[in-house]
């Protein structure tokens, strides 16, 4: 064995190191003035994008981004326990990394897993410093749960593959500078065997991207248009025509991170949400009211026990094991518990939750929040996507009936 | 499943056709984002056409003589379509109190104005939020001379961006006294609400001129939020039936995985769930507003439909954008806009939880 990279004085040495990180580089959570609106909201104005970026940059100079990530990609080549206290440390402290969640949590995992070594030496580093900015091109308008129903395509023209068709509800592409896209390059064959991922450049000629709204009024997603990008073939990301397990690996990334918080990210391991509703119910008195210490108590199990199998999941990761369909285990709990904040905020506001004064930013932040907390449930795979991958994969239970599955794709009935 | 008379359900489908005309979703959805106007005058013309300002206000005074039972139809109608006219705010909440405090001297002006739809109330009972039925903390009268003057302040106020008139409860020498305040007389400044289809506000007054409605009137103040309460269900329960067919609509539609979404079990039970919860809530507000025109005492009924009420326009609102997904996230879909007069209404006259107290003392526990 060579030196051990893990040993109880190293690992102190390196709690104290992020502890005096954070305690000279971060904000405190109880210091910030009104906080974000939701993490779905987050990462939308520009302000937010350049804190972002200054925070990841100071990070990763400091060492302290990609603990658990190779060192030749520019990671630190830590454990997992290291991550562990990285997050016990955070605790308490504003993360301002919901930018970097796509790129960290979901884009880099596929191209340590999928990619090229150019492509790993190219762009990991970049991502981990909060340098390069990803996005997820996977749904379209008529390919959303079933992703696999896309039909953005990808030809081959020599060195070169050129794109034509539309992504949709894409986060941050409004910032991003790279995107990992999902096309068919074989319509003859059954759906889930014709698809090709590829890096793609949001500055090339063709791309186009249009801002969309949502129902609590940001803008942090878009409909991207692709109009003949050619894209050269060094960005192909694995297998032509074999995509789709590259796309399932970017999916259950994404589940765990959103869920559970990964990617090397680092999340607090605080009840962040528990703390700002118990500060809530203090105000307005209910603190005292049984029904209220009651749902407030559920809310803390809740939170805590995600946080508890987020930590266990990021360390079962770190083993060598992708993400198996458990992640979205996480992702279902996590939606659920953002939606019972959501509702217990405004039982807790009452009408003050649905009608504010201009100074009242407490009751706008709630409003918010529970405004965005139905994107939070959509994202990333709907509930009821969920239940089925559960159901299905890691029950074992009969698989519903898939007219399409087996039919080439240019057969299958779309909307 | 209905049990509506003939004459109801006519009426009812009248105010369904004018709506659909005037107000498409498309058309309340600008309104909303503040691209165009309610077209001017449409109120007056709303009252004289189909009546429906002085739907409940006697003949003698020029409305329609409707019972409370055809008010929470049409209020249906109003659920369903979010137009933006003041009709719970000023024909309903607005109109009841006079009815309830049965001052003929005095209301005869007011309703005449409100039954030509030349005119529109308001009813400012609250003060603060969380406080079901509304408590009185902060807001006086005291009688100078022949007329009284108020000061105190009011919230939560519907008014549709401005009333002609607001009914404001007040503490007096002789316990609480229900009072109509003009509105030159009035302070008043507008609330930001989450519910984009209907403005609040918060108004204030300083020694501002009242004319009595009724004094030492707790059993009036009661009587009217207890209508409050079911009006608003009514109107509530609208708004989930149209919000079950626009998830039953598109769940028809929608294709993925090479089938129509609604074959999945899991929407199918998602739709299915939503019509057992509307038909239950559905009942229990046509059941109170019964009740109340036939002058029964109405408290556990009123209480009953507006639990039943606003959870299910909550719930189905919520699950509607669940069977869109990402489509019914956006701002440009409707889905939100019910959804954001879902919670808006929930805390309003009351939340199910306020109306569950409530209950159970009614009920002598
Ligand atoms: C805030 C937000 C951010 C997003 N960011 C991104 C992003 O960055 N990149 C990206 O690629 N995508 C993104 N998405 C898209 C997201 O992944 C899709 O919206 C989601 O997968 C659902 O697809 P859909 O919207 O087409 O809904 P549909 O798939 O049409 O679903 C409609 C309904 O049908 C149900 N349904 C579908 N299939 C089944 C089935 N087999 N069994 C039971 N029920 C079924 C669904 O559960 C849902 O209730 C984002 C979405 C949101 C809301």
């Amino acid at each position: 064995m060579t030196t051990a990279i893990e040993t109880p004085a190293n690992l102190e040495e390196f709690r104290l190191k992020v502890r005096d990180w954070f305690s000279s580089n971060a904000t405190r959570e109880d210091a910030e003035a009104s906080g974000e609106s939701s993490e779905v909201e987050e990462g939308e104005t520009e302000d937010f994008l350049v804190v972002a970026r200054k925070f990841q940059n100071t990070l990763y100079d400091a060492g302290l981004s990609g603990l658990s990530w190779p060192k030749e990609y520019g990671g630190q080549g830590l454990t997992m326990n290291h991550q562990q206290v990285f997050n016990e440390e955070a605790s308490g402290y504003v993360l301002p990394s919901t930018p970097f969640m796509v790129t960290l949590g979901m884009c880099a995992p596929t191209i340590l897993q999928y990619g090229t070594e150019e492509q790993r030496k190219r762009h990991i580093g970049p991502m981990l410093r909060g340098d390069e900015i990803w996005c997820q091109l996977f749904s379209e308008p008529g390919a959303g749960s079933d992703v696999a129903g896309l039909t953005t395509k990808a030809v081959q023209d020599g060195d070169e593959w050129v794109i034509n068709g539309q992504k949709v509800w894409t986060s941050g592409a409004h910032y991003a500078s790279f995107g990992l896209i999902v096309t068919r390059t074989n319509p003859d064959v059954p759906k889930h065997k014709g698809i090709t991922m590829f890096i793609v450049d949001m500055k090339a000629p063709g791309v186009t991207v249009r801002p969309l709204r949502q129902m609590s009024g940001a803008s942090g997603f878009n409909e991207v248009f692709f109009d003949n990008v050619r894209v050269p073939a060094t960005a192909l990301v694995g297998v032509v025509d074999q995509g789709w397990t590259a796309a399932i690996g970017t999916l259950m990334n994404e589940r765990v991170s959103i869920g559970a918080g990964g990617g090397g990210l680092g999340r607090g391991t605080g009840t962040v949400q528990f703390d700002r509703l118990a500060e809530l119910a203090t105000s307005t008195g209910a603190i005292t009211d049984p029904v209220t210490r009651n749902e407030l108590a559920t809310i803390w199990v809740k939170e805590r026990t995600l946080a508890i199998l987020g930590d266990r999941m990021r360390a079962s990761l770190k083993s060598g094991n992708a993400p198996g369909p458990e992640g979205s285990i996480a992702k279902l709990a996590g939606s659920e518990l953002g939606s019972r904040v959501a509702d217990m905020a405004m039982d807790l506001l009452a009408e003050s939750g649905q009608a504010w004064n201009n100074d009242d930013e407490e009751s706008l932040r709630w409003a918010t929040n529970v405004l965005a907390s139905p994107g939070g449930a959509i994202a990333g795979g709907t509930p009821e996507i969920m239940r089925n991958i559960l159901g299905e994969r890691s029950l074992g239970l009969p698989k519903e009936p898939q007219l399409d599955r087996d039919m080439p794709f240019k057969e299958i009935r779309t909307n | 499943m209905s049990v509506m008379t003939e004459e109801r359900e006519a009426l009812k489908a009248a105010v369904a056709d004018y709506l659909d005309a005037t107000f498409p979703i498309d058309k309340v959805h600008r309104i909303a984002n503040g691209k165009e106007d309610v077209p001017a005058g449409e109120w007056t013309k709303a009252a004289q056409g189909l009546g429906l300002a002085g739907l409940v206000i006697p003949e003698e005074f020029g409305g329609q003589g409707a019972s409370l039972g055809e008010l929470g139809a049409v209020l249906q109608e109003f659920g369903r379509t979010l137009a933006p006219l003041p009709m719970l705010s000023s024909a309903a909440l607005g109109t009841v109190p006079f009815l309830v405090c049965d001052n003929a001297n005095v209301s005869k002006p007011y309703l005449e104005a409100l039954a030509a739809g030349t005119a529109t109330a308001a009813l400012a009972l609250s003060e603060a939020a969380n406080q079901w039925p509304a408590t009185i903390n902060n807001t006086t009268a005291t009688p100078s001379g022949d007329t009284w003057s108020i000061t105190g302040s009011k919230s939560f106020v519907l008014d549709n961006g401005g009333a002609d008139f607001y009914i404001v409860s007040a503490s007096t020498p002789q316990g609480p006294g229900i009072f109509v305040v003009d509105a030159a007389d009035v302070q008043r400044t507008d609330l930001n609400a989450m519910d984009l289809t209907r403005k609040q506000s918060a108004i204030s007054l300083n020694n501002a001129k009242a004319t009595p409605l009724a004094i030492n009137a707790q059993e009036q103040l009661t009587k009217i939020q207890n209508l409050a309460a079911t009006l608003v269900a009514s109107e509530q329960i609208g708004g989930a039936d149209a919000i079950l067919k626009m998830m039953v609509e598109y769940a028809k539609m929608r294709v993925q995985f090479g089938r129509i979404i609604g074959s999945f079990q899991a929407i199918k039970h998602m739709c299915a769930n939503t019509l057992v919860e509307v038909e239950q809530a559905r009942g229990a507000a046509e059941d109170a507003a019964d009740r109340a025109a036939e002058g029964e005492d109405i408290t556990l009924s009123a209480s009953l439909a507006k639990i039943a009420c606003s959870e299910v326009f909550s719930d189905a609102t919520l699950t509607n954008i669940r069977v869109h997904g990402g489509i019914g996230y956006t701002w440009e879909h409707p889905a939100h806009l019910y959804f954001r007069r879902a919670r808006s209404t929930n805390a309003l006259f009351g939340t199910p939880a306020q109306h569950r107290e409530a209950l159970l003392v009614g009920l002598g526990y």
